[in-house]
């Protein structure tokens, strides 16, 4: 399994982290020392298998359309880094640079 | 080792001794432990609520059945106001505005919550090295891991701190530990008890589940946190039987599968005694041996990590930066913001998952790894139930060693990825397993996994009693 600088840097872009330059040679090769050992079943036949999703428990049902009280405003913002005016707080992003 | 029971809790609160004092002794003993198994104690409010309920007592007010009773929580399930952390600095100093259904449960039954346990960071570890606030260690032996990832919960039991902790079992975090520690582990069929509230890794495998130091108190706590929740629509609408009445069934009869594929390449010599050993305490009971064959075994790590990853990259896309506690101090943009966060705050391994979990969802990569695995899945689900038609339950290592040393594993993941072979299928297939203690080898623990059918927890407990008869 090759896995290209290039790939690793889309992977981080995609997973929102940040992976250094100079750090990519060895993401690189860690990610594709797994996913060699992983190959292993990337050539198995397996098409009269159905995709099993979930360990399925039977029934779901779906719960009475009542309102209820949900999460209080400020509790639910209590543990944010940052919040304003009842409202999560991110950096600027309308004319950001 | 374990030094305290439920039976033995209840005894000393019976013969006069206070809750206060029974709580007090607890959080001494994990102040005083040098094998980190707590991230956060909660010395005021657990006292407090040990006070009210020595009053309640005296008052002659009816009591819940873990009245006055300490426990300790896995650092992934929620606790209200108690910091909550996953064992990563992205969560440290998350206070959780709620609590999770099976820990309700549990303090509605009288029990009193002391602290919460270390772990590997979000679950992702055999180790618990990975723990953002400190590493635990093994009490048989403080140069070696006490297993992962409910590596705290398990140490909280064998040291006697507490009699009983919920731990959580995504591909065997409850089951190792409780081998390598010398307690009792039970994970639950999927669906047996609530995830609501349990920080999520992979959520189609999460599971929590009891550590204890016999069966018996095992059987009792699930038989509590057990049930429908409307708050987890997976959870199953079954009844819960009180588990501790297949305490003392027996064995006589019952057909204990050996697969093949677990006794086998692999398995340490001296373990494979011990185990053999526990088999035999089953069979002297009355128990009928019957060997089964679970040839996919072979591909359950491969299938197991390429779901767990793909659900934890998509999981862990919660933590950002805007809604829990940790974010970075230098960000120039939004974008700048989510990925520094991230990398600043969770740990390698971590970073490792979400990367590779990202990758098998990836458009190209999608059909060869993730979609592969589901349909390997499958055919493991099927090899159980056609293993379950020669026998009622199976009996396999939970590990092909005892504890390893510290720091053994972490040079190379993929190693690490391996050792966890023995435990991984049955969450792939949602069963159940209990881990009961066996003959130790060169002075460290050993476990024999059980495996029963989905939602016959039953059969693993009567089986479970019984080998833990036999060795007493």
């Amino acid at each position: 399994m090759e896995l290209t600088e290039d790939t690793v840097r889309k992977l981080a872009l995609l997973s929102r982290l940040h992976v250094e330059e100079s750090d990519l040679p060895r993401v690189a090769g860690q990610l594709a020392h797994v996913l060699e050992h992983m190959e292993e079943i990337s050539k198995l036949d397996l098409s009269d298998v159905p995709p099993m999703m979930h360990p399925d428990s039977g029934e779901r049902p779906l719960r009475a359309d009542i309102p209820h009280q949900s999460l209080d405003r400020d509790v639910a913002l209590s543990n944010a880094p940052k919040s304003y005016e009842g409202f999560f707080a991110i950096p600027k992003v309308i004319g950001a640079a | 080792m374990p030094t305290l029971t439920l039976h033995g809790a209840r005894e000393r609160l019976s013969q006069g001794e206070s809750s206060e004092s029974l709580v007090s002794k607890a959080l001494d003993a994990a102040k005083s432990s040098t094998n980190g198994a707590f991230n956060t104690l909660d010395e005021s409010r657990s006292l407090d609520r040990a006070r009210e309920l020595d009053k309640a007592r005296k008052d002659g007010k009816s009591l819940g059945p873990l009245a006055g009773i300490p426990i300790a929580i896995k650092d992934n399930i929620c606790t209200e106001g108690l910091r909550t952390t996953c064992g990563s600095k992205i969560l440290d100093g998350f206070k959780p505005p709620y609590s999770a259904t099976a820990v309700l449960r549990l303090e509605s039954a009288g029990a009193i919550l002391i602290g919460k346990t270390a772990m590997d960071e979000f679950g992702m570890g055999s180790t618990s090295e990975s723990n953002a606030f400190g590493v635990v260690r093994n009490p048989a032996d403080p140069t070696r891991t006490p297993g992962g990832s409910s590596g705290g919960s398990a140490v909280s039991v064998a040291e006697g701190i507490v009699p009983v902790a919920l731990g959580s079992d995504t591909g065997g975090s409850i089951r190792l530990p409780a081998s390598f520690c010398g307690v009792v582990g039970l994970k639950p069929t999927y669906g047996r008890v609530s995830r609501y509230g349990l920080i999520a890794y992979a959520s189609s495998l999460d599971q929590i589940g009891p550590f204890a130091s016999n069966v018996s108190d095992a059987a009792e706590i699930l038989s509590l946190i057990a049930g429908a929740d409307d708050r987890d629509n997976t959870s199953a609408r079954l009844d819960v039987p009180d588990f501790t009445s297949a305490l003392d069934q027996g064995v006589v009869g019952l057909r204990v599968g050996i697969p093949a594929e677990y006794w086998g390449e692999g398995l340490d010599p001296q373990v494979k005694a011990a185990l053999e050993d526990g088999v035999r305490r089953l069979t002297d009971a009355g128990a009928i041996v019957v060997p089964v064959s679970l040839p996919s075994t072979k591909y359950a790590v491969s299938a197991y990590y390429i779901i767990a990853m793909a659900e934890a990259s998509s999981n862990l896309s919660r933590f950002d930066g805007v809604r829990y506690t940790g974010r970075t101090k230098d960000a120039k943009s939004l974008l700048d913001m989510y990925s520094r966060t991230r990398s600043e705050l969770f740990g390698q391994e971590v970073q490792r998952r979400i990367l590779l979990g990202t990758f098998v969802l990836s458009s190209g990569y999608y059909d060869a790894y993730y979609a592969k695995a589901q349909r390997i899945r499958e055919l493991i689900r099927r090899e159980f139930q056609d293993a379950f038609r020669h026998c009622d339950l199976l009996a396999a290592p939970t590990a092909p060693t005892t504890a390893w040393k510290l720091g053994e594993k972490l040079e190379d993941p993929l190693a690490m990825y391996l050792s966890d072979i023995d435990t991984i299928a049955v969450n792939l297939a949602g069963l159940p397993g209990l881990v009961v203690p066996v003959s130790p080898v060169g002075g460290l623990p050993v476990g024999l996994q059980l495996i029963a059918p989905a939602f016959q927890e039953s059969t693993l407990i009567r089986a479970g009693r019984a080998l833990e008869k036999a060795g007493d």
